[in-house]
This record gives structure tokens, C-alpha cells and sequence, in this order.
């Protein structure tokens, strides 16, 4: 049953969390300070081993590498396969790096049922590689529900106010009802082709009319998980409620679940129906930019603001994986990464406010340049990130997703170049309510700049942004081959 | 079809006809007699006097018990009669399996005593 | 000389209750002995009956043969599904020791009409004759109405009693009437003879009254089941009844009379499978309809289970359409799951009791557990792993027996009726997370203190626990188990 390589460094990295899930299991909950090591050394052992997936991967082939099959029911001809290529290494590599960050965020912020968050913390690092790593169109769906457990309960039981409870339901109900449907069009897939391996899925020619069926209904999973508009309402709720760790991991990860989705199954498995329902989703995807950067001018949470410059973000991500073809794919994959880095290092920042002065509407922060420098210079770097300003990753995404759409469409690139400039409004208007002007002093008297701890967290992601921004070839030329791959089975 | 039912036909006319007899008794009784209710007529007998007490007493639920024992123990006879009358002529494997009955019976009986059903104050 | 053999378990234990129905009455009305409770020697006594006839019916090679003059069937089915009841009457036994004591349930004779249950249900498994339908049904469903009455001293317990009697008398008649309709217009009443007959006889020989007589029939073992719209009596007898006596009615019966169902539809009746599809079709949409919106408005436990558990009768009946080998399968595969599920939940509500000065109450209330993750982690940990297996969440066992079902259903092209129970299974899902929000997310101003539960009870707990955990990583094993179960209904 088992091929005995469990050297493989893809195992090893899907286990690791479940080894230290186990072992904080045992560990009794009074001894907070050991939890809370446990924890992060198993977190950093996981990005190692990710680490060991990125040295060791063979970017001249566009082959599923690191593979391990396992007879999960033969009988049925359900397997359990796992395999990375160029587009899912990538996501897990962010999700190790980003679960090490969600654990170093709340090293001092949750001050009760400490065991049980660091266990929901490993469980979904568990989950989110597995749903980039498998192969297997039942199992993705299997650990895509999974993720709303863990999640569910962080938001719910750490969160903030009296309306996390809403919050929490709505996250859990939007994504349920959108991914019921995928499981009706997944059970007739399996008994109109026998299996749900990808490979063999691959080369099964569906009829039209069923591929729009099922693109519809995978289509209802993924939007919802995006999120694009209109099914978006849960994001910025959910943010708003959750804890800061719970937002990192939120923006930064559970988001791109659902453009991996569209790149792994939608697009290869039904291409006629992707090419009939692109201008649907451009059309989503321009009312996503245009109305959510409108909206996000109006916010007056800090959190809320950030979310809906997600969904904006978003609405770029699904522009380039519906051009379909390669600038286009490969700028929505990085920019899906560059915002995964951006988005986790803005809730970081509001995280830092919050945890000092305990709120986060906006009226009540004013110059706090003058008061917390180091603070000021992350938070404008990574304001320009997130409007795309050239020298970080998200221009880079940003760019060639508009070449990719300009080779298809050159009123839709106009259109989406409108919202790069009212990113950079709300963004820049942002910056400047927060840091220059008077300090409000009749509310806030003690200020406080970033701890060590906290500096050791941004500086990482700091560096990956202009890494990304100014070298992106280094990752671009890993992704190479699979999205060529993916843009032949298409034509 | 018809075969068997002209045997059943006298049964329905017997019934039709007592059915029609005491339904003519009853309403002959209600409609011609004259109904002049008044308290003293409605009133409980008790040999003249005015009623000390409740004319109703609990029902005694050994009555209820007694009933359905005598219904069990009375099926287990009307079981016992065919298999009097056809002992010889099945083999052993019947004698025993009215033994079995019959012992499932008396452990029932046994319980019943000893639980006390059948005392009698 | 077959046919002792093969009722040679139910044999064992009809000998066993007649001599334990002497041990008790002879010693507890002895005198000098001062009139002893027997209730912890019944206990045990009976856990070592039930064990001993598992291991005989275990040892028995599994036969096929008609016994006792066509009365009889044992297939492998009857033998499988004869060591599934056992041991589930074991698990129930266990779960219900701390129960009786603490309750004071004293009369010896509960657990005499357990073993007479759990004969019964055997006989039921194995009926092969209209005839034996009915009388099998009959005994069951006598010794349950006095199980449902037999706590004297409360007056719910005898409402509940006296309901399921007068509607249980009623279906039985419909049982019986439908049984001398069928016999009177074939003259038959073994089910392999009127297979036989049906056989060629579809279209224009049915008379009318066949039909009539059938659907008679078909409305009494519905009733038996509670599907809706038969499903009235079920939650104000599960209210009623002692809860230990709830978990019994819960647990147990469904996995036979579900078995007799099959015989009666699919192997009987198979030729009127135009007819009874619409009617089961009726069943499981207003089963599933009626299981999800009763279950929103209730405020007590056992009212919730009873019409959580009709909800998950609407999906037997739903696998039930096709007919064939797999949807068998899983019907039985969701039977065994069902089992489980509900002997971890009632392990939790029969055993829990709070502490409230000078008296300890029983968990009545669903508010009755918020801040349950205060007082005791592990519980709600274990609490909300059964719920969300209830609901349908992967990875726990419930979310495969769901889809396997769904998969039986898409078989038969039934599209609207698996969205539709797609989605009632979502708005199911929202009254699961509301008690998941009660045990976890509210702050708690008084907390409750609880008593231990019962060692036996939590073993059941934990053993369930596991069974829903861990079973997608062997599903093949239980799989084999219902094929071969579903063999013997294949026509």
C-alpha cells in the first residue's frame, strides 16, 4: 500500500504539522510558553522541508514532481495522489512562511485557549498543503471543506467582538452552500468517467453542454472563495472579526485557494466552457475592481479597508487566469503570491495597532509618523506594494496581467488600469490619515514602535516583496513550464 | 366468488335484522315517552336520603389484571386442544415443541406469582 | 436440522432471558435477602449474554438457506447484520450503566425487555414471509411501547408511551391489512414466491388493487422508520422516553427494519419499481424537508435528535431509488455510520449532568452546554467532531456516507432531489454550528459544573470518536462488509 519513500520532502512537509498537532496534543494546556514553542519550531521545520521542495524542484519540466500515490479504495478506483508542479509550489511555500508568521503574531495578543488556537493553526497548514498538493479532484474537495473547520472556529472563539459570531456563520454558510453544488457536478464527473484522478480527468473530452454545467458549478465554489463579487460580502465581515493571525492567514492563503482552483481543475478540465464564460468573469472581475476600490474609499475600519483592497486585488487575479495565455496566467499566479505576502503584511501592521491601542476605526488614528518611525516606513513600503508601485512584486503581477489582457481585449485593460489608479487612492489616503497630520492626543497618550519581535516579522516579508518586485524571473522561471503546459491542453 | 357468499347471506340478514330490531326499541323508547327531567328525578338513589358520598369507586385494577390472564392462559388452552387431538400421529419433535410453549408459559406463570399478581387482597 | 442453526444466537438468548426472568423475580422478592436491587448484577449479566451470542453468531459460517418452512431467510445480510445489532446493543448497554443507576430505574425487568428487543430485531432481520413481517414488526414494537412507558413515576414517560402505542397499533393494522390484501389477490405471502410471480407481470395484468394493498404495506414500514410524513410520533416519543431508552429507539432499530425494506422493494416488488420510486422519492424529500426546518425551532435535546435522525432517514431513502448493488451499499454504509454517530452523541447526552446546589441535573436544555469548552476541552473537542460528522463535513465518516449516497443518487439521474438535499443539508448545517457556537464561542458568566462521566460511557465515546475520525483512511474495509450485505437484495 505505502511506496516506502517517505523521504519524499513533500510527505515530509504535509506530516510535520500533523506531528506537532500530536504532540501539543499531550502536552497539558497550563504550560503556555512550551506550546507556544512547539508550535513554532514545528512551523519552521515545515518551511524547511518547503524549502528542500523549491531546491530540489526540476523547473525544465512541466511533470507533477515529488509524486506519491497511496490505494486509498481500489476498489472504487479512488486513490490518493499528490504531486507539485511549477503553479503549486509556490502557494506552499507561502503557506509554510505565512503559518510561521500567524504563530509569531499571536505570541502575546490571544490570552486564552492558547493550546487549542496553535492545534487550529497546524491543522490548517495541514489542510492548505494538501489541498495545493493533491491530485485528486475528490480529495482537493475534501480538504477545501476541511479548511472552513479550523477557520470557523479561529475567527469564532478568538475573535473580536460580540460580531464574530455572524461573521463566523456567514463565512461558514457562503463557502458550504457554493461548495455543495461542486460536490453534485463532482459525483457525476466520477460516475460518467469512473475516476476523479486529474491526470485521467485530463483526457476526458466532456460534452459542451456538461462542461458549462459543471463549470457552473465549480465555478459557484471558487467565486465564492475569491471572493469575487457579488458573492464577496463574507470577506470583509470575516476580516473585521477575526483575530490579526486569522486575517494573515485568511488573505494571505484560504484567498488563493480558489484562483488554484480555476487554474488545476476549471480550466483544464473544461476549456470549451472557460472560453464560452470569459466574458462572465471579466465582466465580474471589472465591476470587483471598480466597485470595490469605490468602496473601500468609504471604509472607516482599518480591517475593512484592507478587504475590500483584496477583493479589488483579486478582481486582477481572475483577469489574468481568464486570459489564458501566459503572461496573463503567470502574472495572476504572482500576483496572487505578491498579494498573499502584501495583504498578510498590511493586517500585520493594523494587528500592531490594534494589539496597543485596542480598536480600529480610523478616526481616532492621526500622525503616528512622528510617534512610531519604524512602524511609518514599513507601513509606507508596503502601501506603495499595494497599489503596485513598480519596485515591488505587485507591479510585476499587476503588468503582466494587463499585457496578458491586452492581448485580448483593450477595453477590459483600460478598465483595469482605472483601478490601479483608485488603488493607489485609497491606498495612499490611507498612508496619509494614519501617518501624517496631528497626533490625537484626547484619545491615545502612549505610543510604542515595533517590538523586535514584530520588526522580525515584517522584515522578512519586506524582503520577499522587493525580491519579488525587482527579480521575479527567479520565480517566474519555475512556473514556466507548467503554465505553458496548462495553455496547451487548452488549444 | 359467489359460492361462498350464499352461506354468509343468512348471517346478513340475521344481523340487518337484529340491528333493525334494537335500533326500533331504542328510538320507540326516546321519542314516545315524555322527558320531564327535573333535580329530584336525576338525582342518585340512595333509599331516599340525599346522597352522603360519590356514587363511583376507583376501579380496582386486579380486575384489569385478572382479564388478561385469563385471556393468555385461556389461548394457551385453545392451543392445547388441536394438539390433544392429533398427539399420536406427529412425531416427537411436536410433543416437545408443545413443551416448550407450555414452559414459556409457566415461567410467565411463575413470574406473576411471585410478583404478587395474584394476590388477591 | 438447518434451522436451529441458523437462529441458534436468538435461541441462546431467549434461554438466557427465561432464566434471568426466574433469578429475578425469585430473588427480588425474597424476604430475608430484604427485597435486593438486581439492577447492577442485570447489568453485567446482560453485557455477558450479549457478548457470548456475538461470539456465537460470529463462529456461525454464513449461510444461505430459507429455514422453518419458507418463514425464515439467512443470507449473508442476516449474519452481518446480526452482529452489527449486537454489538451495537452492546455499545448501547454500556452507554446506559451509569444511567439506569443514577436514575433509579430499578425494575429487573428493563433489562429482560432489552434482550426481548434485541431478539426481536434479530427475527426482523431475517423475515421472509409476510406473515413474519408482521409478527416479528409486532414484537418489537409491543416491547418498545413499554420500554418508551417504563419510568412509572414521570408523566411524560407514560404520554410518550401511550402515543407510540395507539400510533404504533394503528400502523401495525396497516401492516396487516395491506398483508391480507396482497394475500388475498395472489395467495401467496412468501416474499421469494411473490417475486417469482411479479416477475413478467408488469403493465397491463396489475390489477389496482395490488398496488393498494402494497402502498398499505409500504406506509406501515415507513411509520416503523419514521420517515416523513409518518414521522409525528417520533419526536414527542424520543421526548418522553427516558433518554437512555431514546438512545435505544435511536440507535438500533433503523439498520433492521431498513434490511426488511430491501427485501420488501427490492426484492419483492422490484417489478413495481415505477410505482414505489415516486412514493420513496416523496418520502425522502419531505423526510430531509421536515428533519431540517424541525430541527431549527427546538430547544431541547432529545426532540433534536429525533428529528436530526428523521433528516438522516431522508437520505436512506434517497440511496434507496436506483436499486442496485451500490446504492445498497451505502444506504448500509450510511447505516453503519449512522450508528456510530448517534452512539457517540448520546454517549455524551445520557452520561452528562450538571451540578447546580444540592442537585444534579440532567442535560435537557442546548443551552444547557454553552461554555462547554470552559469547563471541559476534551468533551467539546469530542462534541464537536460527532457534530460536524452529522452535518456533513469532511473529513469525518459522516461527509463519506453523504457522498456515497449522493453518488447513488446521480446514478439514477436525480439531480433535483441531491440538490435539494445539497442544500437542506447546508441550512442542517446551521443549527450544528449553533450549538458548536454555544459550546465554544459565547463568554460564560455562570460556569456549570458537571460530574464525570461514567468510565463505560466514555469508552463508547472515544470508540465512536474514532470511528468518525479516522475512518476515511480505511473505507475500503467497511465497504467490502456492505457489498457483501447488499448482495442477497440484488434481483
Amino acid at each position: 500500500m505505502l511506496n516506502l519513500e517517505f523521504l519524499n520532502p513533500l510527505i515530509l512537509t504535509s506530516l510535520t504539522p500533523l506531528v506537532g498537532l500530536l504532540i501539543l496534543f499531550v502536552i497539558p494546556a497550563t504550560k503556555e510558553s512550551f506550546c507556544r514553542l512547539v508550535a513554532l519550531n514545528t512551523a519552521c521545520i515545515t518551511f524547511l522541508f518547503s524549502l528542500i521542495l523549491w531546491i530540489q524542484f526540476d523547473s525544465h519540466t512541466s511533470l507533477f514532481q515529488f509524486s506519491a500515490t497511496f490505494d486509498w479504495f481500489p476498489s472504487a478506483n479512488l486513490y490518493y495522489t499528490l504531486g507539485i508542479d511549477g503553479i503549486s509550489m509556490f502557494f506552499i511555500l507561502l503557506t509554510t512562511l505565512l503559518t510561521i508568521i500567524c504563530i509569531l503574531v499571536s505570541w502575546s495578543s490571544v490570552k486564552f485557549l492558547i493550546k487549542e488556537y496553535l492545534i487550529c493553526f497546524l491543522l490548517l497548514e495541514f489542510f492548505l498543503i494538501q489541498v495545493f498538493s493533491v491530485l485528486d479532484l475528490l480529495w482537493f474537495y475534501i480538504f477545501f471543506e476541511s479548511v472552513l473547520i479550523p477557520m470557523f472556529l479561529i475567527v469564532g472563539i478568538w475573535g473580536s467582538r460580540e460580531r464574530k459570531i455572524r461573521a463566523a456563520y456567514q463565512f461558514f454558510l457562503y463557502t458550504l452552500v457554493g461548495s455543495l453544488l461542486m460536490l453534485i457536478a463532482l459525483l457525476t464527473i466520477y460516475f460518467q468517467v469512473g475516476s476523479t484522478d486529474l491526470q485521467i480527468l485530463w483526457h476526458y473530452n466532456f460534452t459542451e453542454i456538461k462542461q458549462i454545467i459543471f463549470w457552473l458549478a465549480f465555478f459557484s465554489s471558487f467565486a465564492v472563495k475569491i471572493p469575487m463579487i457579488p458573492f464577496h460580502i463574507w470577506l470583509p465581515e470575516a476580516h473585521a472579526e477575526a483575530p490579526t493571525a486569522g486575517s494573515v492567514i485568511l488573505a494571505g492563503i484560504l484567498l488563493k485557494m480558489g484562483g488554484y482552483g480555476f487554474l488545476r481543475f476549471s480550466i483544464p478540465l473544461f476549456p470549451e466552457a472557460c472560453i464560452y464564460f470569459t466574458p462572465l468573469i471579466f465582466t465580474l472581475s471589472i465591476i470587483a475592481i471598480l466597485y470595490a476600490s469605490l468602496t473601500t474609499l468609504r471604509q472607516v475600519d482599518l480591517k475593512k479597508i484592507i478587504a475590500y483592497s483584496s477583493v479589488s486585488h483579486m478582481g486582477f487575479v481572475t483577469i489574468g487566469i481568464f486570459s489564458l495565455n501566459l503572461h496573463g496566467i503567470e502574472g495572476s499566479i504572482l500576483l496572487m503570491l505578491s498579494h498573499g505576502l502584501v495583504s498578510s503584511a498590511l493586517f500585520l501592521c493594523i494587528g500592531i495597532l490594534y494589539d496597543r491601542h485596542k480598536t480600529r476605526i480610523l478616526k481616532y488614528y492621526s500622525g503616528l509618523m512622528q510617534v512610531m518611525p519604524l512602524f511609518g516606513i514599513f507601513f509606507l513600503f508596503f502601501t506603495f506594494a499595494n497599489l503596485g508601485f513598480p519596485g515591488t512584486s505587485s507591479f510585476i503581477g499587476e503588468l503582466l496581467v494587463l499585457i496578458g489582457a491586452f492581448q485580448l481585449n483593450r477595453i477590459l485593460t483600460f478598465f483595469a488600469s482605472i483601478g490601479m489608479i483608485l488603488g493607489a487612492a485609497y491606498s495612499i489616503w490611507l498612508f496619509n490619515r494614519i501617518s501624517f497630520g496631528t497626533l490625537k492626543t484626547q484619545y491615545f497618550s502612549f505610543f510604542q514602535d515595533i517590538s523586535r519581535r514584530e520588526f522580525w516579522i515584517l522584515l522578512p516579508l519586506t524582503l520577499l516583496i522587493l525580491w519579488m518586485g525587482i527579480y521575479p524571473i527567479s520565480f517566474l522561471s519555475e512556473m514556466h513550464f507548467s503554465v505553458l503546459s496548462l495553455i496547451e491542453q487548452l488549444f | 366468488m359467489k359460492l361462498i357468499f350464499t352461506e354468509y347471506s343468512i348471517i346478513l340478514i340475521f344481523l340487518v335484522i337484529s340491528f333493525i330490531l334494537s335500533i326500533t326499541i331504542f328510538s320507540l323508547s326516546y321519542l314516545l315517552i315524555p322527558q320531564k327531567a327535573d333535580q329530584e328525578k336525576v338525582s342518585a338513589y340512595e333509599c331516599g336520603f340525599n346522597p352522603f358520598d360519590d356514587a363511583r369507586a376507583t376501579f380496582d385494577v386486579r380486575f384489569y389484571l385478572v382479564a388478561i390472564l385469563f385471556l393468555i392462559f385461556d389461548l394457551e388452552i385453545s392451543f392445547l386442544f388441536p394438539w390433544s387431538l392429533v398427539l399420536g400421529n406427529i412425531p416427537l419433535f411436536g410433543f416437545w415443541s408443545m413443551i416448550v410453549f407450555l414452559g414459556i408459559l409457566t415461567i410467565g406463570f411463575v413470574y406473576e406469582w411471585y410478583k404478587g399478581a395474584l394476590e388477591w387482597e | 436440522m438447518y434451522n436451529f442453526y441458523s437462529i441458534l444466537p436468538e435461541i441462546y438468548i431467549l434461554c438466557n432471558i427465561c432464566i434471568l426472568l426466574m433469578y429475578g423475580v425469585f430473588f427480588s422478592t425474597f424476604p430475608s435477602l430484604g427485597y435486593p436491587l438486581l439492577n447492577k448484577n442485570f447489568n453485567l449479566l446482560v453485557l455477558q449474554i450479549l457478548i457470548f451470542s456475538f461470539l456465537l453468531a460470529f463462529s456461525q459460517t454464513p449461510l444461505n438457506l430459507l429455514n422453518w418452512n419458507n418463514l425464515l431467510i439467512s443470507d449473508f445480510f442476516t449474519y452481518y447484520a446480526k452482529l452489527i445489532i449486537i454489538l451495537a446493543t452492546i455499545g448501547w448497554l454500556l452507554l446506559s450503566f451509569g444511567y439506569s443507576i443514577k436514575e433509579k430505574l430499578n425494575y429487573f425487568e428493563f433489562w429482560i425487555l432489552v434482550l426481548l428487543a434485541v431478539v426481536a430485531m434479530l427475527f426482523i432481520t431475517q423475515a421472509y414471509d409476510l406473515l413474519t413481517i408482521y409478527l416479528t414488526i409486532e414484537f418489537q414494537s409491543l416491547i418498545f411501547y413499554i420500554l418508551a412507558s417504563i419510568k412509572r413515576t414521570s408523566e411524560f414517560s407514560t404520554e410518550a408511551g401511550l402515543k407510540y402505542f395507539i400510533l404504533g397499533a394503528f400502523a401495525s393494522a396497516f401492516l396487516l391489512f395491506g398483508s391480507s390484501i396482497v394475500y388475498g389477490l395472489t395467495g401467496l405471502t412468501n416474499l421469494s414466491d411473490l417475486s417469482k410471480l411479479f416477475l413478467g407481470l408488469i403493465g397491463n395484468e396489475i390489477s389496482f388493487n395490488l398496488i393498494i394493498g402494497f402502498i398499505f404495506i409500504l406506509v406501515a414500514l415507513l411509520f416503523k422508520l419514521s420517515a416523513a410524513p409518518f414521522h409525528v410520533w417520533s419526536p414527542d416519543v424520543y421526548e418522553g422516553a427516558p433518554i437512555s431508552v431514546t438512545a435505544f429507539f435511536s440507535i438500533l432499530p433503523k439498520l433492521a427494519i431498513l434490511g426488511l425494506l430491501f427485501r420488501f422493494l427490492l426484492f419483492t416488488f422490484y417489478d413495481f419499481i415505477s410505482y414505489w420510486q415516486s412514493i420513496i422519492l416523496i418520502a425522502a424529500f419531505l423526510s430531509i424537508l421536515i428533519g431540517t426546518f424541525g430541527a431549527f425551532a427546538q430547544t431541547k435535546w432529545k426532540r433534536f435528535l429525533a428529528y436530526s435522525s428523521i433528516n438522516h432517514i431522508g437520505f436512506f431513502l434517497l440511496a434507496l431509488l436506483s436499486g442496485d448493488l451500490n446504492s445498497i451499499s451505502s444506504v448500509i454504509f450510511y447505516g453503519i455510520i449512522y450508528i456510530i454517530t448517534m452512539s457517540g452523541i448520546f454517549a455524551f447526552t445520557v452520561n452528562v449532568n450538571f451540578y447546580a446546589y444540592s442537585k444534579t441535573y440532567q442535560l435537557r436544555y442546548l443551552s444547557n452546554i454553552k461554555g462547554l469548552a470552559k469547563t471541559d476541552p476534551f468533551l467539546a473537542f469530542a462534541l464537536t467532531i460527532i457534530l460536524f460528522s452529522m452535518a456533513g463535513i469532511p473529513p469525518m465518516a459522516g461527509f463519506f456516507a453523504k457522498l456515497f449516497v449522493l453518488l447513488a443518487a446521480v446514478q439514477v439521474d436525480a439531480f433535483g432531489i441531491s440538490i435539494f438535499a445539497v442544500i437542506m443539508s447546508c441550512i442542517a448545517c446551521f443549527y450544528y454550528i449553533r450549538l458548536i457556537k454555544n459550546i465554544y464561542f459565547d463568554s460564560v458568566i455562570n460556569w456549570k459544573v458537571m460530574e464525570p462521566m461514567h468510565k463505560m460511557s466514555s469508552l463508547i465515546l472515544g470508540l465512536s470518536l474514532i470511528g468518525i475520525l479516522f475512518l476515511f483512511i480505511d473505507v475500503e474495509m467497511v465497504s467490502i462488509i456492505t457489498l457483501l450485505m447488499s448482495i442477497p437484495f440484488l434481483h
